[in-house]
């Protein structure tokens, strides 16, 4: 900074003191010289006649005068020096909202987000060369900004698309960036609280548009079996709209139905999604003249609702076979060892110490298997092996304690350390007790016998076998998310979107964060699994796409020039000279002394 | 003449020797002047005729007119009086301004005028004035009171306020003989000077105001800010003096003057505004003859 820098108080100080030293030389005004005339006569008489106006009021109103136009002068000269306002001279900052509802199609086809582009663009054209300029958006794409010359913010700007997101705001660090002038360009539909020095360049311009504003798949209440999807439109349209609504999955086929959504207001359906297999359900809306087709497409997740076939292989197990029966949505199957055919017919095996020489063509629970080539190869047998750590992470050991897991004998695989199997449940040695393979069949391996250990009686079991069923049919766990950057509490996953596409994704520790750039179901996988991502951009404050804060732009235009504030230096040096002015008048009228 | 406050030379002094007091009235001094009068009497100017009567003067028979008509037929003639002359001279502080002063150049005037009515045997009386009069010469009579009046008005001092009504009303109370009442004065009177002439135009006097003014109160030469003290009553104000309220004293003055002159004309009485600048001797030799006060 050029020049002396005062802080606001010592500025305060400053103009008090010249008002004070201004008031102090009128009252240091020498008094009018005394002279001795032979009579006031005619004096009094030509004073009478000329209308003399009270020498104090006219002392006072010379007196305030003075007092205004060195306030005018002090003010003018130090908010140029002000620290944060001396920098800004000849500075601009330019803000771009774009968040999402300004990705809004307007009547000549182009966005909210490029008209307010092309009037950021005419601003940074008509800025001198030498200018500098702060170019920053509402959802932070542009990271770190700073003041660069016209031609640089050009080049950002041509960079800056539509984020996904529907929390912007003008960052602090800009909002009290030392600039002269302070543009935001935004429709004023989600970026509502401007700084107050902000200059609002509105590119709102009023649309039609229904959305889906809200999309849950849910069981019905009393029956697991069956499933329903609740639909709730709302329209922002200034007339009755007449729409289109789909629902489509797998395995049965789309739902279509004509809906009526009165102006400004909301309809919803429910449709009764019991026939779909499971899996992603779509629902998208049809309607003629639509300005925003993001909130048009919204994707729930239909759990699987079917029964698993669940065939346990074993000569005699009752405990066993009770625990499996009371699973919800296990039908079971009991067939004796010397009887086994792997007809593919089953969702999940468990082999009672026994193992099949091929491996199975669905995922397994092994207990105290045998042989078999497709297995580890079984170590020697341990006498009241004690439980030394178990991997609670695990899906399959979720919910469990194992302290008090007592086993009479076991026989843990050798597990290679390149293979796909690990164990889950381990001696203090290292012997696995319980292994896992997350190979193309899953299988969870039990080293002992439930007749050799307390585990069958266990109040953990059935939470065990659950957990076994939901990992080796793999109902994955699913979160909703909103439109934008999502953060997901897994350490290291793979972002897989609908079409397969792999996204990219921030790894950060203890976490995963990606750009849903798009409403959908997104997997991730990770380490201990997989989780369903339902992303929805099922929000009423974006729908409500004319609830602006801004009147409309006039279109292709920019504000005129006059509706920006007046550069405050100019209006009081104005101020100062015009006073200067009218004191010079009044002085010669004899108003003012 | 050696007073340095009242300094005539010789040769002044004979010209004044030439000159007279002229009124335009008809004299009523009850002695011997210059001056005609009502009266018929041994005068040297030829009024009327009347039947003799016994014990008139026969040497103003007509004896041509008893040889044609065989009548005594008695010639009148106009008596000659004196003039008396009331000289009032204003003494008030508002008198002692200038270079000379108001007051000296009044009480040269006012000796000068004097001095021509003692010349010629005219009663002149001198009465210093400001609120009220102040001091009185009496009337006196021949070229032998010179001394005595100007010793007078050697003794005068400015000071006090001016009222010319207050100092007539006092003046005239008593009775005077109706004569010429001049007054020198700058008539800067806050009562005003129409009430004051009023009392001595209901005496019939006839009156020559003689308004002294000095340069400073036709023109004055003032800051731009000054407190105007009144030297009279002490008085101050205020004021910011421009070009614009010094042109408008100017015509205040002027018209101030111009009301005493008008009133003054308008009752057939005489009126000269007398400089402090303009050379005396020029002021009694030319001005006053030429404004009929002297011949």
């Amino acid at each position: 900074m050029s020049g002396f820098e005062v802080s606001p108080l010592a500025a305060g100080g400053i103009v008090l003191g010249l008002l004070m030293a201004v008031a102090m030389l009128y009252l240091l005004h020498p008094p009018a010289r005394r002279v001795l005339v032979p009579s006031n006569l005619i004096w009094e008489r030509v004073l009478r006649a000329a209308h003399r106006v009270d020498d104090r009021l006219r002392w006072w109103v010379s007196l305030l005068l003075a007092l205004a136009i060195a306030g005018c002068l002090a003010a003018a000269f130090l908010h140029l020096r002000l620290p944060g306002a001396a920098p800004s001279e000849g500075r601009e900052v330019v803000v771009v909202d774009d968040s999402l509802t300004m990705a809004t199609r307007t009547a000549d086809g182009s966005t909210r987000f490029e008209h307010a582009r092309a009037r950021a663009r005419e601003l940074l054209g008509a800025m001198p060369a030498g200018a500098q300029v702060m170019l920053a958006d509402t959802m932070r794409a542009i990271a770190t900004p700073c003041f660069d010359t016209p031609r640089a913010a050009l080049e950002t700007l041509a960079g800056l698309e539509v984020v996904r997101g529907t929390d912007p705001a003008v960052p602090d660090l800009v909002a009290s960036a030392p600039a002269e002038k302070f543009h935001v360009l935004t429709d004023g539909v989600l970026l509502r609280n401007l700084p107050r020095r902000a200059m609002a360049v509105s590119v709102y311009e009023p649309v039609e548009n229904v959305g889906i504003t809200a999309f849950r798949v849910r069981a019905v209440p009393g029956d697991s079996g069956r499933y329903e999807a609740f639909v709730e439109v709302s329209s922002d349209s200034g007339a009755s709209k007449e729409i289109e609504l789909t629902l489509s999955g797998a395995g049965a086929p789309r739902v279509t139905r004509r809906l009526l959504v009165p102006a400004g207001s909301a309809v919803n359906r429910e449709f009764d999604v019991s026939s779909f297999v499971g899996g992603p359900l779509r629902a998208a809306l049809t309607a003629l003249g639509d300005g925003f087709v993001l909130d048009d497409v919204a994707y729930g997740y239909l759990p699987t609702h079917r029964a698993l076939r669940v065939t346990l292989v074993s000569d005699s197990n009752p405990y066993l076979e009770k625990s499996l029966v009371t699973q919800p949505r296990v039908r079971l199957t009991v067939v004796p060892p010397q009887r086994f055919v792997d007809r593919g017919d089953a969702d999940l095996y468990v082999f009672d110490r026994f193992a099949p020489r091929q491996p199975p063509s669905a995922p397994a629970l092994l207990v105290r298997p045998g042989r078999a080539n497709w297995l580890p190869a079984a170590g020697g047998e341990l006498v009241e092996p004690q439980v030394a750590r178990w991997d609670a992470g695990h899906p399959v050991l979720e919910n469990l304690s194992l302290r008090d897991l007592y086993i009479e004998k076991a026989q843990p695989p050798r597990l290679d350390a390149t293979g796909e199997a690990r164990a889950l449940v381990a001696t203090g040695t290292g012997e696995p007790l319980v292994a896992a393979s997350d190979g193309a069949r899953r299988w969870v391996m039990l080293s002992f016998s439930l007749a050799q250990s307390n585990f069958g009686l266990h109040a953990g079991f059935p939470v065990f076998l659950n957990n076994v069923l939901q990992w080796t049919t793999d109902d994955s766990p699913m979160v909703d998310a909103k439109l934008g950057a999502i953060e997901l509490p897994l350490e290291r996953a793979r972002i897989i979107a609908m079409d397969g596409t792999e996204l990219a994704v921030q790894a950060i520790p203890g976490a995963t964060r990606f750009e849903a750039g798009e409403p959908g179901v997104y997997t991730a996988i990770h380490a201990r699994g997989r989780m369903r991502v339902v992303v929805n951009l099922t929000d009423p404050r974006v729908t409500r796409l004319n609830h602006s804060v801004l009147p409309p732009a006039p279109a292709g235009t920019l504000p005129p020039t006059s509706a920006r504030p007046p550069d405050p230096n100019l209006v009081l040096l104005t101020l100062a000279v015009a006073l200067l002015l009218l004191e010079w008048i009044t002085y010669n009228r004899r108003v003012t002394v | 003449m050696t007073s340095p406050s009242v300094p005539f030379d010789e040769a002044f002094l004979r010209q004044l020797e030439h000159l007279a007091i002229v009124s335009r009235r008809p004299a009523a001094g009850h002695l011997r002047g210059s001056h005609r009068s009502r009266r018929t009497g041994t005068g040297m100017i030829f009024t009327d005729y009347r039947p003799y009567s016994a014990g008139d003067d026969t040497r103003n028979l007509d004896w041509g007119t008893y040889l044609r008509l065989d009548r005594l037929v008695l010639r009148l003639f106009e008596e000659e009086a004196d003039l008396p002359i009331y000289i009032f001279l204003d003494t008030s502080r508002s008198m002692d301004f200038g270079a000379p002063t108001k007051f000296d150049f009044a009480r040269r005037l006012a000796a000068a005028l004097a001095y021509v009515g003692l010349i010629n045997h005219d009663r002149v009386s001198v009465t210093a004035f400001s609120d009220c009069v102040v001091q009185e010469m009496p009337a006196r009579r021949g070229r032998n009171q010179i001394w005595r009046m100007l010793h007078f008005l050697e003794r005068l001092r400015p000071q006090g306020r001016t009222s010319l009504q207050a100092t007539f009303q006092g003046y005239f109370s008593a009775r005077r003989t109706r004569g010429m009442v001049m007054v020198v004065s700058d008539f800067l009177d806050r009562s005003g000077f129409e009430s004051a002439f009023q009392v001595i135009r209901q005496l019939r006097h006839e009156v020559f105001a003689l308004h002294v003014v000095g340069p400073q109160e036709s023109d004055p030469q003032l800051g731009e800010e000054v407190v105007l003290v009144d030297a009279e009553d002490g008085g101050a104000a205020q004021v910011r003096i421009g070009a614009e309220l010094r042109e408008a004293y100017r015509q205040a003055f002027a018209r101030y003057s111009t009301e005493i002159e008008v009133f003054c004309r308008g009752h057939g009485w005489g009126y000269l505004r007398a400089s402090t600048t303009a050379p005396f001797e020029q002021l009694m030799l030319r001005a006053l003859r030429e404004e009929g006060l002297i011949r």
